[in-house]
């Protein structure tokens, strides 16, 4: 990671700008939406490999900034939801893409009932944290 | 459609806070199929996305939309080896890629 980050800052102009965008681990909230309503079903479960690979790109940003490579200007985070119309459909999405997480038979049940006690308008949703920042490609650098 | 990522567009209302994408030269990191890009490209002047799965920058050449063909670009490529110039970019985002 540190290796990207030598090349990220190799290929910017003086003064250019990263933006690290990234999901944090925290085990994301499932949850079923019916209009303004939402309904807490469970959690998708982030495993070890996710956790590690988070902590890595941390010490790795930290270590870029550390060596003066990049100022950090701004570090904030958002919601970001990602939506199926049927849990059949978000249990295809998560096979085929989660790779360090997974959701819990008991996530999946849950889900199960509460969008067949809330009829065609039952959506279902994971509900995550992305972190953003914003670093600067500073001038001079004397490590490189 | 099966699966709808962030209808609300939080993502890219952050970035347009965040970046200074208004006609830079912009290289993102782990584009897959372009779920992102084709929120701010309209804006920059020249877009290369990249990442390490074939399939994904298949579709996103594919779903390239015509008014975009001109200024955004995917190639296969590695961050640890960016087959780019020095000084290449104003802006790199790194996309759920570090």
């Amino acid at each position: 990671m540190v290796h990207a980050l030598k090349e990220v800052w190799r290929v910017l102009v003086p003064n250019g700008q990263v933006i690290d965008l990234r999901p944090i681990s925290e085990n994301a909230p499932i949850e079923v939406v019916v209009g303004d309503q939402v309904l807490f079903a469970g959690r998708r479960i982030d495993c070890v490999e996710g956790i590690a690979d988070d902590i890595a790109a941390n010490e790795a940003i930290e270590s870029a900034v550390g060596s003066g490579w990049f100022v950090q200007e701004y570090a904030g985070s958002f919601k970001y939801n990602t939506y199926w119309n049927t849990l059949a459909e978000m249990k295809i999405y998560a096979e085929e893409n989660y790779t360090s997480s997974y959701i819990p038979e008991e996530a999946f049940i849950e889900t199960h009932r509460l969008m067949a006690e809330n009829g065609k308008e039952a959506k279902v949703r994971i509900h995550r944290t992305i972190s953003i920042s914003q670093y600067r490609k500073r001038f001079f650098n004397l490590h490189l | 459609m099966p699966t709808e990522h962030d209808p609300e567009q939080t993502e890219i209302k952050y970035l347009q806070d965040t970046a200074n994408l208004a006609k830079a030269h912009v290289l993102e990191i782990g584009c897959g199929e372009g779920r992102l890009t084709w929120r701010y490209a309209e804006v920059a002047r020249y877009v290369v996305g990249i990442d390490l799965k074939p399939k994904q920058l298949t579709v996103a050449s594919q779903e390239c939309p015509p008014a975009l063909r001109s200024t955004v670009a995917f190639s296969l490529a590695n961050a640890e080896t960016l087959p780019f110039p020095r000084e290449s970019f104003d802006l790199v985002i790194l996309a759920w890629s570090l």
